[in-house]
């Protein structure tokens, strides 16, 4: 589309980008100018950290929403609002047996916009879950895990895991009711391995039961190590996505 | 994105040429996507958010148990084999071979044929299809069966043409009283009509003559199911060969946690909870492929892998499911209206009270009084 076309004469947003930032601050922050021509618009990528995740041209296949229904993306992006829901929610939460609850309790009924807060971080990490099984789900079906991509399914497969976790020890933190059976079920599930089980159980949980140490283990292991873990691992995997020469696609 | 092939030839910068031609810019072809993409999900939760509000139940308690005790939805899988096989078998060695089979998918399937598309190989489509409706009628059967339904469809048919009668399952019935080898064929007929899977081990009975049984020393003259194999000796736990005389407490205490000085297999339970549902996990999709490569669907190792994965993730989303929706009291299977809602549980459900007062923020304009204390 608008690598094709011949650049246009200026426009309104010519004139604009003239107006607002063709000064000394604006360019010293963004280096390129106004992303109106293929070489701007490379260069937007090229020089920005964040989008210099992507490469600065792409097959065309592959922005077809209906290739990967941007669902990898969607992942990201969960995680992303997970870890700004989540700050803010750490503001408010200390993970001890006497004040989580409470604490929660308050987040909602004390806190303007808590409540907000408190379900998007819930209704997001649900959907995390289900993207990223989604995502895993395309990327088998479109077969994209081939040569060169092994490695990439196998760090997704890791990611997975990851998910699954962060959403696992999430899961304790409210401290109800529903955290607590929910987590002594799952925890009672990792109890069951033959030999090791019982002892893994006792490292997760820090006891026999889930009591404070299993809240502070699930805290600690749900706000910095596992998002760190993720963090690396996506770091990883969109890395790889890049160095094993953009998306899959038919040879 | 263009793989950089060095440009020798002219032939090769032709073909760079072309996939150039092939290609947008990412600015502002792809980031619009993404901003637009990033944009609807906010909103959508967003609203979510607004009108759906996280559950919080009353505070935890130890010595409140809700009925039914569920885990996250997402292990919710786990939960539910769980109820169908031995707990180590269901709750990691499973889910380890799981991982580890998702992991090794693209080293067994090497092949680079239909990468790339959506289904890109000559049967992906019907592969599909087949895998999703042989998993899908398998595991409702398993658990149907697991579950004894059968048996309680059958006994209740008259009530299908208005009699109140109830029929006498078939693996209660025996049409071979007084057959000459009435204690074979018996056995054989109960086994076809077993009511679940427990019952191999609890109610499944069989009793052979035998004259000798070897090293048992003074016995019955009889082989019975499941009396004689409650306690079958294991190599190196003291009945063969050397006995340790009690426990081995020169061992390290690790070692003895491994080691089986005093433990034997119990023959009945062993069938029940492991070597049956392994023939299912294993039998089954081995069959799948089996079937799919006898009528010429499945060539290649991506067939393979397309009917596998395709059963995997049906029944990871069907097991899911059946806890969700259909465990009820004690994990009963029941419809799922009759599946407890815990939220409204008087047990747990969440008495409001206001928060102690050190947690009461001090913003004048929010109306919330704090207990004392
Ligand atoms: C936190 C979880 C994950 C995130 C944030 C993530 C993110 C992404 C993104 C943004 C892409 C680019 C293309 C797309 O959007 O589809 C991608 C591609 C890919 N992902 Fe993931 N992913 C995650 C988990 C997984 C999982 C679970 C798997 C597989 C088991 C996986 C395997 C791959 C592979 C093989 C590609 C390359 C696809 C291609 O070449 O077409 N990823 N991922």
């Amino acid at each position: 589309m608008a690598m094709t076309e011949q650049p246009k004469g200026p426009g309104l947003g010519d004139w604009l980008y003239d107006r607002l930032f063709h000064n000394y601050i604006w360019s010293s922050v963004f280096r390129s100018g106004y992303p109106n021509t293929p070489r701007n618009q490379m260069l937007a990528i090229a020089t920005n950290v964040f989008l210099h995740l992507h490469p600065t041209r792409i097959h065309k296949t592959h922005v077809k929403i209906t290739h990967t229904y941007c669902l990898g993306g969607l992942s990201f992006f969960m995680f992303l609002g997970l870890t700004v829901t989540g700050v803010m929610l750490m503001f408010y939460y200390v993970p001890d047996v006497n004040r989580a609850f409470n604490d929660v309790q308050a987040l909602e009924t004390n806190v303007r916009f808590g409540m907000l807060i408190r379900n998007l971080h819930r209704w997001m990490a649900h959907a995390m879950v289900l993207l990223v099984l989604m995502h895993m789900m395309r990327v088998f079906y479109t077969g994209a895990y081939k040569p060169p991509r092994e490695f990439n399914w196998v760090v997704g497969v890791i990611l997975l895991v990851l998910t699954l976790l962060l959403s696992f020890t999430g899961y304790l933190l409210p401290w109800d009711q529903l955290a607590l059976w929910a987590i002594t079920v799952g925890t009672n599930i990792a109890g069951a391995a033959p030999i090791l089980g019982g002892q893994s159980r006792l490292v997760l949980i820090g006891g026999f039961d889930v009591g404070p140490n299993a809240l502070i283990r699930f805290y600690t292991l749900h706000v910095i190590a596992l998002p760190l873990l993720a963090a690396i691992f996506m770091s990883v995997h969109f890395w790889r996505i890049r160095r094993d020469g953009g998306l899959a696609r038919p040879l | 994105m263009a793989v950089a092939a060095p440009a020798g030839s002219a032939r090769e910068s032709v073909r760079l040429k072309r996939e150039r031609d092939q290609e947008v810019l990412v600015w502002p072809d792809l980031v619009f996507i993404e901003f637009i993409a990033a944009v609807l999900f906010t909103i959508t939760f967003v609203v979510l958010a607004t009108f759906f509000n996280a559950p919080l139940l009353n505070k935890a308690n130890p010595n409140v148990t809700p009925n039914p005790s569920k885990a996250p939805w997402y292990f919710m899988n786990l939960q539910e084999l769980l109820l169908h096989m031995d707990k180590g078998l269901a709750g990691v060695i499973v889910p380890t071979m799981l991982l580890i089979g998702l992991m090794v998918i693209p080293y067994v399937d090497r092949d680079n044929e239909g990468q790339g598309t959506w289904f890109g190989t000559v049967n992906s489509v019907r592969i599909t299809f087949f895998s999703f409706v042989w998993s899908g009628v398998w595991i409702s059967w398993l658990i149907l069966w697991d579950n004894g339904s059968q048996v309680l469809v059958y006994q209740h048919l008259p009530q299908l043409w208005g009699s109140n009668e109830r029929l006498k399952w078939l693996g209660d019935k025996n049409p071979f009283k007084g057959w000459p080898v009435e204690g074979v064929l018996k056995p054989i007929w109960d086994f076809i009509f077993l009511p679940n899977r427990l019952a191999i081990r609890d109610t499944w009975h069989w009793s052979l003559p035998v004259p000798f049984q070897p090293g048992a020393g003074p016995h019955d003259g009889r082989l019975d199911w499941p009396k004689d194999f409650l306690q079958i000796p294991i190599p190196l736990n003291g009945t063969w060969g050397w006995n340790w005389g009690g426990k081995p407490n020169w061992m390290p205490g690790w070692l003895q946690h491994v080691y089986p000085y005093n433990s034997d297999f119990s023959l009945p339970a062993i069938t029940a909870e492991w070597i049956v549902p392994i023939i299912a996990m294993v039998g089954l999709p081995a069959l799948m492929i089996y079937i799919l490569h006898k009528i010429g669907w499945a060539h290649t190792v991506r067939d393979a892998m397309i009917a596998l994965f395709t059963g995997f993730i049906v029944v990871y989303f069907a097991l899911t499911i059946v806890g969700a929706a259909f465990r009820g009291k004690g994990q009963a299977l029941v419809p799922p209206y009759r599946v407890p809602n815990l939220e409204k549980d008087p047990s747990i459900l969440r008495q409001v009270e206001p928060p102690p007062s050190h947690l009461v923020l001090a913003d004048p304009r929010v109306v919330v009084r704090a207990r004392d204390g």
